[in-house]
């Protein structure tokens, strides 16, 4: 008896006294197929990874991914943001680059304000539908800080954003491209 | 150039305030026209220092010079002062209470992050004699 692999373009015989030398071979052939195909599809998954466009996003789309209510910063809402950022620590907010970012907090107070100020802060939004005071509103209104309230926990505010391409603060600003 | 000093002063504990003559040292620092980064680290040091002095100080005085060379910060209180200054520098170390947490501070980062942003720091401090702090920054190579 013969047994007939074929490897390719190569036709190769084994007698049957090899026939588990065969079935070994076979096996090793769908193996390597198998992990070429593993590789290649990482390599795709990889791509898709790095094709991520990175951009900033207006405040209008911002406020629109989010479903936010825009509580200040009506005139505002073409200003591109940078980058993302979420925190209720408000020390952790003046350790790093945080200028020209959105940030996202469950916070809120008239500290959040003033952080954001000091930071440099792009715009606020406060997770969970949390309602700002009124002395909140003025302090905002008073140094031009976008407010905005969305009913979307923290989690889910973050992924909606970092899905259109808004990265974290730590993404090099070199590879942002602004989106107008 | 004549030097320009601009004093405010600080109020222990009064929360509701407690930020904003950091924030019109920003804007005057701005309004002067100095370099976004610099204007930047002074903010953080500044809000950071009236932050401990009405958080853990007492009433105090943030007193600002700028001269063609330097910007100096100034903050000093007549608080309770600091045990151990070494140990109030460390990254963590933080006596905050829950009110202070509740409020987004008391991670034990503002000393060290002040230390970080300014070109220098002394701190003058000692257990029941206030706290004083002089950060220091240099204008472009000065
Ligand atoms: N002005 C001050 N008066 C008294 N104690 C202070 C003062 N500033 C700082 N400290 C002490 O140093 C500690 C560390 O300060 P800091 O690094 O700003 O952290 P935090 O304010 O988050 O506690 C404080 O928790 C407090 O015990
Ligand atoms: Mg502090």
């Amino acid at each position: 008896m013969i047994y007939v692999a074929e490897f390719g373009q190569l036709p190769i015989e084994f007698c049957a006294k090899c026939a588990r030398n065969a079935l070994r071979c076979i096996f090793f052939f769908e193996l390597s197929a198998l992990s070429f195909e593993l590789f290649r599809f990482i390599r795709v998954r990889n791509r898709r990874v790095n094709d991520i466009k990175t951009k900033a996003l207006s405040l209008k789309d911002i406020k629109d991914l989010l479903r936010a209510e825009l509580i200040v910063g009506e005139d505002k809402l073409d200003i591109p943001v940078k980058a993302g950022t979420a925190s209720d620590l408000m020390s952790d907010m003046l350790t790093g680059q945080n200028s020209n970012v959105v940030l996202l907090t469950g916070l809120c107070n008239v500290q959040v304000i003033r952080t954001s100020v000091i930071a440099g802060v792009a715009a606020v939004v406060l997770v969970r539908g949390k309602q700002p005071t009124e002395e909140i509103i003025t302090q905002a209104r008073e140094h031009g800080l976008p407010l905005l309230s969305t009913s979307f926990t923290m989690f889910t505010s973050c992924g909606r954003l970092f899905n259109k391409g808004l990265m974290g603060v730590e993404e090099k600003v070199s590879t942002l491209h602004h989106s107008r | 150039m004549a030097n320009l000093v601009n004093s405010f002063s600080i109020k222990a504990r009064d929360f509701a305030k407690a930020g904003e003559n950091s924030l019109q040292i920003q804007s005057l620092l701005k309004s002067i026209g100095f370099e976004p980064e610099l204007i930047r680290r002074i903010s953080i040091c500044a809000y950071e220092a009236e932050m401990n002095a009405v958080m853990h100080g007492g009433d105090g005085e943030l007193l600002v010079t700028v001269d063609p060379k330097n910007i100096v910060l100034e903050v000093s209180d007549d608080g309770p002062g600091i045990k151990d200054v070494k140990l109030a520098l460390r990254e963590g170390y933080s006596t905050a209470t829950p009110e202070h947490r509740e409020m987004g501070f008391g991670a034990g980062m503002g000393l060290p992050n002040i230390n970080k942003n300014a070109d220098s720091l002394a701190i003058d401090s000692s257990d029941g004699r206030g706290t004083r702090l002089r950060i220091k920054f240099k204008v472009g190579d000065g």
